[in-house]
Parts: structure tokens; sequence; C-alpha cells
């Protein structure tokens, strides 16, 4: 009785301290570069900001119908840092609460992204020259052949729009370049020995696809995820600027700058302050994912 | 020679099947189209026998794959439809707003090319000095800005504050459009010799060509920068140094060239993906282009002119990805093309 | 007029890495005369390639040379020559073959248009010096095709066209000592030569090394962990461990009587057609960040005593060219210090 203990403690104490010392030298590859870091601490101020809107935000009637004629348009001041739009809501509580929309479009999309793309990624690359690879990498090539932010844009021209319909969008316009990603890198592992062995000493298929294979594909997915958070916010902003995603009076960003272009030159704010809002948010992303391919980058002796 | 042509031939031919599944993915998506785009686009006023003789003519009573087929003899017979927007032939449109599209996105392409490899390539030379530091900032900035946003400060700095630039169109209120003889305006002047016109619509391509062109500028920048520094170390360049060949040419032949290849791949991406940012830049600007037109497409479900537009963005996917193929597989000899696709 | 061809003075290097210095060469020091054939043994990551690029001064941004080492060729110090008068020392003097063949050529230019580029710059030194005229294109590829002749490469207009993927290893690895032969040579290394290649293919081009030397009266410097090469080629032999030269002998004489333990443990490890299989030296070369405080070699030494771990052994002077940086052969012995190593 006590053996078995034995044996299923210690490979458990050890995956735990190789997951330890994995994340050890990843943060400090990671961190290595101060701009990331400095995306990091961005991301998360910015995560606060929008978790926490509701106290945050100076004025959270703003984010929704709230109409105030007295305050409209007026310009950047102590009261109102980043002005008042055309109804007199706050602008930074909008975009406070706009940020919120925003994050939760990237973290809904890639949760749904990933793990199909990449399941399919899998099952295509290892069931190669089966009527499965076929299927997959078939409907996955269609997918490919137009851009990401073309085929969301149609998308969600067919739909209501509203916020759920452009993330749903988004996620069917993007799941194929994981997959194909995946697929890549699966019909490359496959031949590895460590896969073989597996095989043979008869593993089920998916001990072979997710303990052994997957792993392996970690640094792609993650450098590809890091990176494409960034897109998604810029297609998400572009999506909601012609109007085809969130309907106002929610606030969203994209929507923000479009509302505010009637009145440019005069109003500059008013557009100005959502557009800088998604800069700093999307290049906040591209530090950090600039920081994520640099620990897999491979290090100079 | 014979055996590549062979292969792109094959290649193509494949594309052309991916484009008609696309074709068929769009259709299915209209299907769950909840709008009436034919009584949106007869007016609310009309009468209910006219609305259903468009819909019978249109065979849009009719199951989805029989829909298809007949969109499909259509399109042997060089018939896109009808579009409801614009009471036209689908065909028509694209002819008349097409070059308006192709010459933007060409212009921009060319920026790209050159901007995004130049500043790379200096970016890469000069690395971990201030020049590189500056550019990599700037970098940052140009991928994460929306190029729609870059189009708007454009248009209130140099649009309405400075007042240089203008925002509407291709051509300004007052000049006559040069004879068409390639459909693009700037080419066209210049045959015509009437060079205020071609001054006139290069002003007209500043705003729209510079904010397209920016993220992939940054984007390419990047890429080519991280190719030399990564064979900035490699033995074959050390080996060049040591048999005495001269600094100059190894920054400028040995080193420029393994270099941008990584670079070339990512333009064929790039040079398609800024389609859907002229949609909206295009909207913003009232270019008379086809990205315009897709948009109020879009934004209308005009199902004629979205599934054509779409294939044109789908067909000129394809030939920039066996284009840059070709000329990946030309630079680099350790690929080798007649491997098949 | 100095008498050596190279001198290599008290060579210190190390590499500036994120976390720390990593110190390789340690008082190196190595004579090469003229038409004289030096053969250097060590392990991988001892430092003689790194040695060999001070020599030809192109070592990574990340290097540091200690101010005292000096590197003398036909007496003036490599080390503190311009940037011009090194790529003069290129192109005409001194001349490296790499040991990957396939990692030295270009991927995306033909074998023939890195050739007529190193042709070019060696023209443009002639140019330089002796007033000779631009050479056109077409003699520029004929010069390329005789060398390519001179290394018994077949159908060499071919060659000229083919890019380096197009080559087997043989035949770039015959490239690669064409380029390093196009200009009339004085000093050539050879850094491991034939490592990447068969048995068979690396005898031929060990032949075709021993053909060109005895075709001119160039010195060379052979880097091997290998000692069935050095011992057919070289006349000295320097043995290297873990960046300094721990004894240097005629090939002879080293081959007969080694004297360091670690010279020893090579010999005993080579498979021999008497014996048996090689026995291995157990163990791994020292940390260059934090170098042991004595002899680096002390954790590995089965003749070792405590002043090993204190102090870096001197080089001994054994006879006049037989010399031995270990304190076994101190005082007991009879041999005489000639410099401390620092």
């Amino acid at each position: 009785m006590l053996r078995k203990n034995k044996k299923i403690d210690i490979p458990e104490a050890r995956k735990k301290t190789r997951r330890r010392e994995n994340i050890k030298r990843m943060w400090h590859s990671f961190s290595r570069n101060k701009i990331s870091v400095i995306g990091l601490v961005g991301v998360f101020l910015i995560v606060f900001m929008a978790i926490f809107a509701n106290y945050v935000a100076p004025s959270p009637e703003s984010a929704g119908l709230y109409i105030n004629f007295g305050e409209a348009n007026r310009p950047p001041s102590l009261t109102h840092i980043f002005g008042t739009d055309e109804m007199g809501r706050d602008i930074l509580s909008r975009v406070i609460f706009g940020y919120r929309a925003s994050l939760l479009l990237v973290v809904i999309v890639l949760s749904i992204v990933v793990p199909i793309g990449v399941t399919l990624g899998l099952l295509a690359g290892y069931f190669r020259d089966t009527y499965i690879e076929t299927i997959i990498m078939r409907i996955t090539d269609v997918f490919v052949s137009i851009p990401p932010l073309l085929l969301a844009l149609v998308i969600c021209s067919l739909l209501t729009p509203n916020l759920q319909n452009a993330m749903l969008a988004i996620s069917v316009a993007w799941w194929s370049w994981y997959c194909r990603i995946i697929y890549n890198v699966t019909t490359s592992l496959k031949g590895e020995t460590y896969v073989w062995s597996a095989e043979v000493s008869g593993a089920s298929y998916s001990h072979i696809l997710f303990k052994e294979i997957l792993p392996n594909c970690l640094s792609p997915i993650l450098t590809k995820a890091s990176l494409d958070a960034g897109l998604i916010i810029l297609t998400g902003a572009s999506i909601s600027f012609v109007g085809l995603g969130a309907q106002p009076p929610t606030a969203e960003l994209g929507g923000m700058v479009s509302s505010g272009c009637k009145l440019l030159p005069e109003q500059w704010w008013i557009s100005m302050a959502p557009s800088l809002a998604i800069v700093l948010l999307i290049m906040c992303f591209n530090f950090i994912g600039d920081g994520i391919v640099s620990i897999y980058e491979k290090g100079r002796g | 020679m014979n055996r590549t042509i062979k292969v792109i031939l094959k290649r193509f031919v494949y594309l052309l099947i991916v484009l008609l599944g696309l074709s068929m993915l769009i259709f299915t998506l209209a299907r769950i189209m909840p709008g009436d785009p034919v009584r949106m686009a007869l007016g609310a006023r009309a009468p209910e026998w006219v609305v259903q003789r468009a819909i019978e003519e249109n065979h849009l009573d009719k199951p989805i794959y029989v829909q298809y087929y007949y969109w499909f003899k259509g399109i042997l017979k060089g018939d896109l439809g009808f579009s409801w927007v614009t009471r036209r032939p689908v065909m028509e449109d694209i002819k008349i707003f097409f070059p308006a599209t192709l010459e933007l996105v060409l212009y921009t392409d060319i920026l790209i090319l050159f901007f995004g490899l130049l500043f790379g390539a200096i970016a890469g030379f000069y690395s971990n000095t201030w020049k590189d530091t500056l550019l990599r900032m700037l970098a940052y900035l140009g991928i994460s800005a929306p190029p729609f946003i870059f189009a708007i400060v454009l248009m209130v700095v140099f649009g309405s504050f400075f007042k240089i630039l203008p925002t509407m169109g291709r051509v300004s209120e007052g000049f006559v459009s040069p004879p068409v003889i390639t459909h693009f305006v700037t080419i066209d002047s210049l045959i015509a010799g009437e060079f205020s016109a071609f001054f006139d619509a290069i002003k007209h391509f500043i705003i729209p060509v510079v904010s397209l062109s920016l993220k992939p500028i940054a984007e390419m920048a990047r890429i080519t920068r991280a190719g030399i520094i990564e064979n900035l170390e490699k033995d074959y360049i050390t080996a060049a140094k040591s048999y005495g060949i001269s600094q100059k040419v190894i920054m400028s032949k040995y080193l420029l060239k393994p270099s941008i290849i990584p670079a070339i791949s990512l333009f064929g991406l790039v040079s398609v993906q800024l389609f859907p940012h002229a949609f909206i830049i295009e909207g913003l600007l009232n270019w008379p282009g086809l990205s315009r037109y897709g948009m109020e497409g879009i934004l209308n479900k005009d199902l004629n002119s979205i599934i054509a537009v779409v294939l044109v963005v789908g067909l000129l996917f394809i030939i920039s990805s066996i284009v840059v193929d070709l000329i990946t597989s030309w630079l680099d000899p350790r690929i080798n093309i007649r491997e098949g696709v | 007029m100095s008498e050596l061809l190279l001198e290599v003075k008290d060579l210190n290097l190390g590499y500036k890495v994120y976390n720390g210095i990593a110190k390789v060469l340690t008082g190196l020091n190595i004579k090469v005369g003229y038409s004289e054939k030096i053969g250097i043994v060590g392990e991988t990551g001892c430092g003689k390639t790194t040695a060999m690029r001070s020599i030809m001064r192109t070592l990574a941004n990340n290097a540091l040379v200690a101010p005292e080492s000096k590197i003398f060729f036909q007496g003036k110090d490599i080390l503190k020559m311009n940037n011009s008068e090194v790529q003069d020392l290129r192109r005409e003097n001194i001349s490296m073959v790499f040991e990957d063949p396939t990692a030295s050529l270009n991927p995306v230019f033909t074998v023939g248009t890195q050739l007529s580029d190193i042709v070019k710059g060696v023209k443009q030194l002639k140019i330089k010096n002796q007033g000779e005229k631009k050479l056109k294109k077409e003699s520029i590829k004929k010069q390329v095709v005789k060398i390519f002749k001179s290394v018994y490469l077949p159908d060499p207009e071919r060659i000229y066209q083919s890019f380096p993927v197009q080559l087997s290893g043989g035949m770039r690895q015959r490239v690669c000592i064409a380029m390093a032969l196009i200009s009339s040579k004085e000093l050539l290394i050879f850094d491991e030569p034939g490592t990447s290649l068969d048995v068979t293919i690396k005898d031929q081009i060990f032949k075709l090394i021993k053909s060109i030397i005895e075709k001119g009266n160039a010195s060379i410097i052979l880097i091997s962990h290998d000692l069935g090469d050095i011992k057919h080629m070289s006349d000295r032999v320097y043995i290297m461990y873990a960046g300094s030269i721990i004894e240097e002998a005629e090939t002879r004489e080293l081959f007969n009587k080694p004297l360091h333990p670690y010279t020893e443990g090579l010999l005993l490890a080579t498979p021999k057609l008497t014996g048996g299989i090689g026995q291995g030296i157990f163990g791994n070369i020292p940390s260059y960040l934090d170098p042991p405080k004595g002899c680096r070699f002390y954790p590995r030494c089965k003749d070792r005593m405590p002043i090993c771990a204190e102090k870096v052994p001197p080089m001994i002077n054994i006879n006049n060219s037989h010399r031995v940086a270990c304190f076994l052969f101190n005082k007991d012995k009879g041999g005489v210090t000639i410099n401390e190593n620092r």
C-alpha cells in the first residue's frame, strides 16, 4: 500500500517542480525585455479598470443611455478628462466601459478559436491521408483564402448587429488559421520517435494527440495567440466602426470613433479619445506578444 | 521549366475550386439572412406583386442549391447577377469600380515593398543603435493603430487643419477626368499630358495610400529586421568576411538576399489583407472603388455584389500567393517548387 | 624580419554573456614557422575555433581580448591592425577553411558567384598594390574554373552555376578549400576538415590537403579532435584543453612520449588495431564562467596533486621542443619553468 502511494506521489512532485522551473525560466526570458513588462503592466491596469469599471469610471451612467445636453460637447478639462460627447456623456467613462467590450471580445474569441482550431489541426495532421484530413483541410483552405476581417464583415452583415454576433463572426473567421498552423506542426512531429513509441505501446489516440504532440505545439500557439490579441481587437474595432458591432448607446470603442467622426474637426476629442484608447490597448498586447516570442526564440550561447 | 508551369497550373486550378467553395460558403451564410433584401431594395411602398415577381425572377424562393446552380451557370457566362443597390449588373459595377481600387492597392503595395524593406534593413544593419530603437518604436505604433484611425487623423490634420490634402474622391471638382485608356487616373493623365490633373490625382492618393500602408510597412520592417539580425550571426557571413569579401558587398548582397525571403512571403499576405481595411477607408474618403462598393453591398445585404467582391478578393489572394511562391523559390534555391504544392 | 610566420603571444580572451564573462582563452602561445605544418588537438568547446577566429579577426562582438595579447604575423600585430589592413591580410596572406562546409556557403547564391566575389576582392587588393587592371567577368570565371580543377572538382563549369544545396558534402568541402586557395596564401588554417563527412570522403579531402601542401610551401594549421589525422599531417602538435595549451611537441615525440595526463587519455581513447576499444576520459570541460582556480583539468585528472587545485601549472620545458603545463613535471623531473600562465 505504501509503495503504491509513493509511485503516484514522486512523479507528481517532479512534475510540479519541473513546471515551476519552466515557468521561472519563461519569466526570466520574458522579463528581459522591458517593453514586454510595460505591456504586461498596461494590460493588467486596463483589465483592472474594465472589471471594476463601475467603481473606476467617474460617471458610470455615461456608458449607457444618458442624456445631459447641458454638458454636451465639452472639451477635455479637469472634470472630464476626455471631454464629453454630443449627448453629454463623459467620454473617459465610456472608454473604460468600452475596454470591457474589447477585452471580452479577445477572451471569448480566443477561448473559442484556439480549442477548436487546435483540435481540428491535431486531428487533420495526425490522421493524414484519410478522409478526416481531407474534409478538415479542404474546409480550412476555403476559410483561409480570404482576409479574416472581410469574412467577419460579411458574416456580421448577414446577422443582427450586436456584440455577440461580432464575436461569433470573428471566431468563424479566425479558427482556420490555428487549424492550419497546428496541422503543419503535427505533420512534422508525427514522425518523431516519441510519437512512434507511444503508438507502439498502445496509447490511445487522445493520449498521443494531447499528451505527446500538443505540448510541442505550445510555442506556436502561445506566440500566435499573443500576437492575435491585438489583431482581434483591431478587427473588432473595425467592425463596430462601420456599425456592424455593438450598437449605440452601448459604449464600444470603434463605434465611439465613428460617431465622433461626424463632429470632426471641431470636437476632435470625441473620436480621438477612443482612438487613443484602442491604440494603447493594442500596443500593450503587441508588447506582450513580442515578449512571448522572445521566450521561444533560440538563445545565443 | 515545363514542370514548374504544370505545378503552377495545378495549384491554380485547386485554388479556383477553393474559391468555389468560398462562394458556396457565402451562399450558405446568406440563408441565415434575417432581413428581406428584395423589399429593402424595392422600397417599402412597392406593391406585393412586384416584390413577388422580383423574388421569382431571381429564384429567391427556391432552395439554396438551386439558387447556387443558377448563379454558377451565370458565372460561366460571365454574368454575376444583378445588384439591388446600383440597379446594374454586377459585372458592370466591377468593371467600373475595380480599377480605382486596383490603382490604390498597387500604389500602396509599392510603398509597402519599398519602405518596409528599407526600414527593416536600416533597423537590422544598425541594430541596437538609436536608429534601430527609433524605428522599432515607430513600428509598434504602426502595427497597433487600425488604418481607419490613421486615415481619420490624417484627414483632420492635413485635410482640415492644414488644408493641403483633399479628402474626397479621386479628382477634385473643376478637373475633368482624363480620357480613359488604362482606367488608372494617374497614368491616363500622364499619357494625356495633363500634368496638373496628374498632380491633383496624386494628391488624392496620399491619405488613403499612407493610411493603408503604415501597418503593413511596420510588419514588413519587423520581419526584415528579424531576418537580418538572425542571418548576421550565420556562419556563411563570417566565412565571407574571412575570405576578404568587402563589408559593403556582404551587407548589400550576402546578407540582404536571404533576409528578405520571409519578408516576401509576408508581403503576399499583407498585400491582400489590406483589402477589407480599404473597404473602410474608401468609405471614409468617398473613394469610388470596389471596396466601397463591397461595403455598400455588405451594409445593404446585397448578396450578388457581396459574393462578387469576396470572389474578386479571393482571386487576387490566389494570384498573389502563387506569385509570392514563385518569387520565393527563385530567390531561395532550397525551396524546390517542383516538389509540388 | 622575424623567423616566425605567425606567433600568438599570451592570448587572453573572454566572451561577455548576460550573466558574466566566460574566460575562454588563457595565456595561449602558438608559434608557426614558414612552411611548417602545425596540428592543434582538443575536444569540442576547448577554444580552438575561437583562437583561430582571433587570428582572422572574425570574433563576435561580445569577445573581449586582453590588451597584453598579441598575434604577430610576419612581425606585425594582427590585433592592432585597422580594418583595411585586416581585409588585406585575409585576401592575401591567411585563409581559413571552416568546420561545416554547408554552413559556410551562402545558400541563396551560386557557388560560382561566391567565388567570383572573392576573386574580385583579391583583385582589388592587387589593383591597389601593384596597379593591375580590372578583370572582366569572363576572366574571373576562368580563374574560378581553374581553381575548381585544382581541387579536383568534376565538371567545374556545371559546379560554377550550382547552388550549395545541389552539391554533395564532399563537393562543398572542396569548394570551401577552393575559396581558401584563391590567392597565394602563406598560412592556411583547416578547422576540423572532414568532420561532417563520412570516412571515405574525409580521406579524399585529406589527400587533397596533402597535395596542396606539397605543391606550394604554405604553412598550415590543422585543427582536429582526431589524433590520427594529426599524426599524418603535422610536424608539430599543440594539445589544447579548456582554453590553454597544455602540451606541445614534435609529432613523433608526442605520440611516443605523451606527458600530460590528458594527452595520455586522448591517446588511450583512440581505438587501435592492436588494442581493443578505447577508454574515454570521464567528466566534462569546466565552466568558463566560473573556472577552477588551479589547473583546469584537475577534476578529471587521474594523477592530480593538491597543488594542482591551487595554482595554474606553468609551461615547463622538457627538451627544446617538448613543453608541458603540468605540475607532475616540475621540480622532480628537472623541468625548467619558462613563463607563468595567468
